[in-house]
């Protein structure tokens, strides 16, 4: 029998060379942004002014800076590209004869397809991250630059312990929202393509695709009616953390959505082991 | 190799072997091919190659060497005597397909002696 | 002798309509089986069961000893369409997916029977025809050594010559204690190496039969399967 593992880096494989696809696309879009922007500019890019400061440093750090802000804005729209891609890769595997053919329990198939699914997510991230970080770490050497940023530094130090929990458990809710994404889009797919098994073949197209949307739809009502059940629910037997107390706060809504991430999954695995079949090839 | 699909096919991978066996391309004590080559050759299944050795090592024609594989039986007389057989059912078939064609079995050795001397001249 | 495959009582309905029903079937090792049966019959359904890539049926599926769908598709190595793979994926790469995933895969195994049917490591699955990526199929089914292979309809697109050396490679490739079951159109050729034949129709597994039985009553199996369909052109 396959392992987890195997499954995992496998599955990574196939997502990560979508990853640097995108990447790159957006590496070359983002040079000719900066191209553009570089020609179209009037007046030296080399000079800058800060806080009234004119600097001059070399042209080579400010094409830097300039790509690197450029592959910060074009980040958003590449991760959001990123996020519709892989969802929908998600569910191809899901219904591929090719990997449903693989000796491993449907559960840890569904995990490790959404476990791939949002670390390729972190992974574009991170090389963006690398990308900009490297590219506009030289303005750094600017002097003024310097100056202005620990000015910035040093009044953020009133920033206390208890912030920085707050850092952490935003972090954490990230990667559960993160989560909870390719768990609903699966809800919605495995769901749909279950009822569909116990529709009738011979109606039209038409019919058929009028019953998806209704079902989605259904599903989207279903899933807003019961998270504001389960976090209604969740306040009232835990009635402090109505208060306050932001930690206590945080550790309910971080709870509550790791519950919901937990149900979503169960119902996702029920469904996947249960009712929804491989393509036919 | 081309069976009949109406008759077993390890019967004919038998006759097939007598046959073998009589013309002299498989002589006395010597090694037939392997179960997995004979199949290989004639397109057939394992299973069915083994069946039909199976039978000629019961009947005598074949025996076994643990080990070493099926060996032609060195009894000439049994080999004689399965060779006899063979003609016997060629004989067989040619006469009943002569009565079927209303050559009647009084005038068949008339026959065949005018046709074998037309083969001559 | 043990069973190597038991269905009892399948059951099976997709879009309200009964593919199969009380389905019963034992196989055993070693043999190479024919699944028989119209198109629609219910030939590549049972399969799929089988291979646990169909769902929700009644009934029990045992592979040596095992219901549980993963232990299955252990066990068994199913001709897949390679739909999984996106059309520029070369034969190397593909290879190295069932290398990776399955462990009983054999890369040695594979590379034989590529040369065998004349295929190309660096071919893309765009560039191979319907017959080509038919025998990159059946190449990839028998480089994993499993107890028993399905096989469905694998020789749709390749000529007759082709099919005789496949089959062919077949019998040179397969365990002796493995069982083939094949679904196909093409009795013919392959009849001269069944030892079985299962009859698949009216919504259930009708005859299993040893094709030897079959051909002891003077039948070849080609008019063995039609004879079930006699009365219907009497109509």
């Amino acid at each position: 029998m396959t392992s987890f593992n195997t499954l995992f880096n496998r599955m990574f494989q196939e997502k990560s060379r979508t990853v640097y696809l995108i990447y790159l696309i957006q590496a070359f879009a983002s040079l000719c942004f900066s191209v553009w922007m570089i020609i179209s500019m009037k007046g030296d890019p080399n000079v800058m002014v800060i806080n009234g400061h004119h600097e001059v440093t070399n042209h080579l750090i400010s094409y830097l800076l300039i790509f690197g802000v450029m592959m910060f804005i074009t980040s958003f729209f590449a991760n959001f590209v990123y996020w519709i891609i892989s969802s929908i890769k998600n569910e191809k595997i899901n219904r591929s004869q090719t990997w449903r053919l693989i000796p491993i329990s449907d559960t840890k198939f569904l995990l490790s397809n959404f476990g791939t699914a949002f670390i390729s997510y972190l992974w574009l991230m991170i090389l963006e991250g690398i990308t900009v970080a490297v590219t506009c770490l030289p303005v750094l050497t600017v002097n003024e630059v310097r100056k202005n940023l620990a000015d910035f530094f040093s009044r953020s130090q009133q920033l206390g312990t208890q912030d920085w929990w707050g850092l952490l458990g935003a972090l954490v809710l990230v990667i559960l929202l993160g989560y909870a994404w390719y768990a609903i889009v699966s809800l919605i797919n495995l769901s749909s393509r279950s009822i569909m098994e116990f529709l009738p073949n011979g109606s039209s197209k038409f019919i058929m695709f009028i019953v998806r949307v209704v079902i989605i739809l259904a599903i989207i009502w279903l899933l807003s009616k019961a998270t504001t059940v389960v976090f209604g629910a969740i306040g009232n037997f835990i009635p402090f953390l109505a208060d306050g107390n932001n930690d206590l706060q945080m550790s309910g809504t971080l709870v509550a959505f790791l519950l919901f991430d937990v149900v979503v999954t169960l119902i996702d695995i029920l469904l996947l082991n249960k009712f929804v079949e491989a393509k036919q090839n | 190799m081309e069976f009949k699909d109406n008759i077993p096919i390890y019967l004919q991978i038998e006759q097939y072997l007598y046959r073998q066996i009589a013309l002299g391309k498989m002589k006395a004590g010597e090694k037939i091919p392997s179960v997995r080559k004979l199949a290989l050759e004639l397109t057939v299944n394992v299973n069915t190659v083994q069946r039909a050795l199976q039978q000629m090592n019961d009947q005598g024609i074949l025996y076994t060497k643990r080990g070493e594989g099926n060996f032609v039986t060195e009894d000439t007389e049994l080999l004689a005597k399965t060779k006899q057989t063979l003609i016997d059912n060629e004989l067989d078939e040619f006469v009943q397909n002569m009565e079927k064609l209303g050559v009647k079995k009084e005038n068949l050795i008339t026959i065949l002696e005018k046709y074998l001397k037309k083969c001559e001249g | 002798m043990n069973d190597l495959l038991t269905v009892k009582d399948l059951t099976y309905r997709k879009n309200q309509k009964t593919i199969l029903k009380d389905a019963n079937l034992n196989l055993s090792s070693g043999k190479i089986v024919a699944l028989l049966g119209e198109n629609g019959a219910g030939k590549t359904t049972l399969m799929r069961i089988i291979a646990g890539v169909a769902k929700n049926y009644k009934g029990e599926v045992n592979l040596e000893g095992t219901t549980k769908e993963a232990a299955r598709k252990a066990k068994l190595s199913f001709t897949d369409g390679l739909t999984g793979f996106s059309d520029s994926t070369k034969i190397k790469d593909v290879v190295k997916f069932y290398a990776t995933i399955f462990q009983d895969f054999d890369e040695n195994e594979f590379d034989e029977l590529r040369k065998f049917m004349k295929l190309d490591n660096d071919m893309k699955l765009s560039q191979l025809s319907r017959g080509m990526r038919e025998k990159l199929i059946i190449a990839l089914t028998f480089a994993r050594k499993a107890d028993l292979y399905l096989l469905d309809e694998p020789f749709g697109g390749i000529d007759a010559m082709a099919r005789k050396k496949i089959i062919n490679s077949i019998i040179l490739w397969k365990d002796e204690k493995a069982t083939i079951l094949i679904s196909d159109h093409f009795v013919n050729e392959i009849s001269s190496l069944l030892d079985e034949v299962v009859i698949v129709k009216d919504h259930t597994i009708l005859e299993h039969k040893s094709a030897d039985d079959i051909r002891q009553n003077h039948e070849t199996i080609e008019e063995y399967y039609e004879s079930f369909y006699a009365d219907e052109d009497d109509e």
